[in-house]
């Protein structure tokens, strides 16, 4: 594919989440003309962008999009919320398309159908207001009725205000916003004069006298869609209003309200929106860049990282006290510039969680339709950065947390009533940065776990043992959900409760570095904590040796490290596995110098050195000979040049210029199983 | 008209296509890590170029042995998967050209299967055996 068309592949995908973001945001409520006019600007670019690369099927669909847009933008068709299910789910069909014609695979048939759909239902939209209007006998009844009190000269002023706030709402129910406007200018002003108590029978007469000579043409002009017409007739009518108010004269201006020329349609159009054009774009200040450079830059920054730890083992070589001491302390800065210059090149990789979020309510929406369930969706932290790389990881665990939440955890809106809870359930995101750490709180307001159920399950299905059930703790219990082939749910649907869901999911949170802790009270909701790290290019690291080999364990897989004495000390009689009891916790031990085969310098536990990591839920106790230093460390994959190794889950390279290898504390324990 | 590197492998011959060959280090600089393969001639890794990449004994792959000394080198290779790897040999003898009409084309030899074989050539007195490297290096047999 050319790079124009890549470029404008990469634009159209802001393009659509902008589209969403603002379509996912409007629920219930009315649309605002900045955000009309934001739909219809993306709308418009989106046409203009594939038109020039093109996107021949493409720009049909946008253009019909771009043209109900501009109409509604013009108040011809007038907003209902029906509006923004039907641009959801179009909009849903021209991401697919527009993939599809981008690998040449689009097909006509659909694409024609689709047209007919589109034209169809915008008709219908069209049509919606003379049905409205026809069934606006309210407000003709109330205009009838003003007219008639002002004829006989009786407007006392409470019943005009309630005819005058009744209108409004009227008016406001049939998405009449010109006509409600004006209504509202009316309303306030007599709103003041009650205030005030000003019953001035005259001063209502007149308010009424030019409230009625108008109304008629803003309803028309509304109807037949010259909306701009009304905004001259609206601003001086207030004006009037106003200027009566401070001179207390007559509605001079009234006559000349009356007559504004029809300004041509045309002229009006083209400047009531912003034209987005390749020079603001080129102009703007920020740039796309391959996701390739950065990861090049990001490894010149690596390999500047593997030069300082080279220079500090050259330092270490030095027997001059005094010169060891002087470059130690230049290089300090050196290793304080090269963290800095780390930290802005991987900030060219963060993108915001916005991001993510804006794709999770078209998920939320799709499910709960699917399950009639109502849900109500909070997202916070929509500045907070992660990197890209992890976000492409985070997206699947997320939707299937989140699927989980819906499907299981939020109950129905009647059995949330008959629960005293309100019958929207709730969905709530939360990103943070916690100390080189993202953390993100999913927490749902539904039915929450129990725990008992999910051990009895895991009981039945032999996940544990009897014995494992009656010693486990209530979080250890709920833990158990992250077990492969475990499922609590009643019935299978095609949502979830397949029970292969949550095992992966902490598969994935693991093999990114992360971890994942859930709270859940019955009946209150349940929350997920996942807590992944900044980013997996470079980590802290502790150097361990056993017997003759070093290896390096990521800090953050480590919870403590010591040397055990005999008495925690216990083995377990019928496999010989041993297990130390730490604070009232059974902690399993892995050799690790059996597990790679190696000749250990000691074979005591109490002369070595155990390392607790925790995997899932479940901590482990890693046996090694010993510990050096922390160290900042590259990570380079080991499956570019070879493949997976058992153990090891990637390399770097080491001061001396030797391969380091990083061990992979999840894999260790799942192959020790 | 295909230009080879021709080195020896226990008093044998072999060559690989240039092409294919990104560097040669002399074996005693090398420092290697080792990945507890089950494969004994899987060395280990080793840090080329800000590269890790794994070394491969081919003398052990054909379950010969393998005498390390100042004449042992690692050839870099780059195989057809996109990946760089190094296989140790005894020494290199040299890089010459060989005609494509004169490559004949492989029996069952030396233990090495056919496969992993792009032929024979005769250079001069001596039989080279061209070693298609993709094969040999595949993943999966390494």
């Amino acid at each position: 594919m050319d790079d124009l068309k890549q470029i404008f592949l990469e634009e159209a995908e802001d393009l659509f989440s902008s589209i969403n973001k603002v379509l996912y945001s409007l629920e219930d409520r009315d649309i605002t003309d900045k955000e009309l006019d934001s739909l219809f600007r993306d709308y418009h670019t989106l046409k203009g962008g594939s038109g020039s690369v093109g996107f021949e099927k493409f720009v049909k669909l946008v253009h019909l999009l771009e043209h109900f847009l501009d109409k509604l933008k013009n108040k011809q068709i007038l907003y209902i919320p029906s509006i923004t299910d039907f641009l959801i789910d179009i909009t849903a069909e021209l991401e697919v398309i527009l993939k599809e014609e981008a690998n040449n695979r689009v097909d006509d048939k659909k694409v024609d159908k689709l047209i007919t759909q589109i034209k169809k239902t915008i008709n219908n939209f069209e049509n919606h207001k003379t049905i409205n209007i026809k069934d606006g006998d309210e407000i003709v009844d109330i205009l009838d009725k003003l007219k008639l009190m002002k004829d006989s000269n009786h407007l006392p002023l409470d019943e005009t205000f309630r005819l005058i706030h009744t209108l409004k709402s009227g008016a406001m129910m049939l998405g009449l916003h010109s006509f409600k406007e004006f209504v509202s200018i009316v309303e306030s002003k007599l709103m003041s004069m009650r205030d005030k108590h000003i019953d001035n029978e005259e001063a209502i007469f007149e308010i009424i006298d030019i409230f009625l000579s108008n109304s008629e043409t803003i309803l028309n002009n509304e109807l037949s869609g010259d909306v701009f017409l009304n905004e001259k007739i609206i601003s001086k009518v207030s004006k009037s209003l106003n200027t009566n108010e401070a001179q207390n004269k007559g509605f001079v201006l009234f006559d000349e309200v009356k007559d504004i020329p029809k300004e041509p349609k045309k002229k009006i159009k083209n400047t009531s929106y912003n034209k987005k054009t390749f020079k603001d774009i080129i102009s703007s200040s920020s740039i796309r860049v391959n996701l390739d450079k950065i990861e090049t830059l990001m490894n010149r920054v690596g390999d500047l990282v593997i030069t300082k730890s080279m220079l500090y083992e050259y330092a270490n070589s030095f027997d001059d006290y005094d010169i060891k001491s002087s470059f130690y302390e230049k290089l300090d800065i050196l290793d304080r510039n090269v963290r800095e210059l780390q930290d802005a090149v991987m900030n060219v990789r963060m993108i915001a969680m916005e991001s993510i979020y804006s794709k999770l309510p078209k998920i939320i929406r799709d499910i709960s339709k699917k399950l009639n369930k109502k849900v109500k969706f909070e997202h916070y932290g929509d500045s907070v950065e992660i990197d890209k790389l992890m976000s492409e990881s985070l997206m699947d665990p997320l939707t299937h947390i989140l699927r989980n939440a819906l499907d299981h955890g939020i109950e129905t809106p009647q059995e949330r009533k008959k629960l005293n809870k309100s019958p929207e359930g709730k969905i709530v995101i939360k990103a943070t940065q916690e100390s080189g750490n993202i953390v993100l709180r999913i927490e749902d307001d539904g039915r929450g776990i129990d725990a008992q159920k999910v051990a009895l399950k895991a009981l039945e299905n032999g996940i544990i043992t009897q014995e494992e059930y009656d010693r486990m703790s209530n979080e250890e219990k709920i833990m158990l959900i992250f077990s492969p082939g475990l499922s609590t749910a009643k019935k299978v649907s095609d949502i979830s409760g397949r029970g292969v869901g949550m095992d992966v999911v902490m598969n994935n949170i693991n093999s990114i570095g992360g971890n994942i802790k859930v709270k859940t009270k019955l009946n209150y909701g349940t929350t997920f904590i996942i807590s992944i790290p900044l980013t997996l290019a470079i980590l802290d690291g502790l150097n361990v040796k056993i017997g003759d080999y070093d290896f390096i364990i990521p800090l953050n897989m480590i919870i403590e490290s010591f040397q055990p004495i005999k008495s925690i000390i216990k083995h377990v009689i019928e496999d010989n596995n041993e297990i130390l009891m730490l604070r009232d916790e059974f902690i399993p031990v892995i050799r690790l110098h059996k597990f790679f085969g190696i000749t250990p310098k000691y074979t005591e536990l109490t002369d070595g050195i155990i390392i607790i990591s925790i995997v899932g839920s479940k901590k482990v106790a890693l046996f090694i000979d010993e510990f050096f230093t922390q160290s900042q460390i590259v990570v380079k994959s080991l499956d570019k040049n070879y493949k997976k190794v058992k153990g090891i889950s990637a390399a770097t390279i080491r001061g001396d210029g030797s391969v380091g290898l990083i061990l992979d504390v999840v894999n260790i324990v799942e192959e020790s199983k | 008209m295909k230009e080879v590197v021709i080195f020896s492998l226990v008093n044998e011959l072999y060559g690989v296509d240039i092409s294919k060959v990104k560097g040669i280090i002399v074996f005693s600089q090398l420092k290697i890590t080792t990945l507890f393969s089950e494969n004994p001639w899987v060395l280990g890794v080793a840090n080329i170029r800000g590269e890790v990449i794994p070394i491969i004994d081919l003398r052990k792959r054909f379950s010969n042995p393998a005498i390390y000394n100042d004449e042992t080198v690692m050839i870099m290779v780059l195989t057809k998967e996109g990946k760089l790897m190094g296989i140790v040999v005894d020494f290199i003898l040299k890089i010459d050209f060989v005609d494509d009409e004169n490559i004949k084309k492989a029996n069952v030899l030396k233990g090495i299967e056919e496969k992993y074989l792009n032929g024979f050539v005769k250079k001069d007195e001596d039989m080279i055996t061209l070693l298609n490297i993709d094969l040999l290096l595949n993943i999966k047999e390494i």
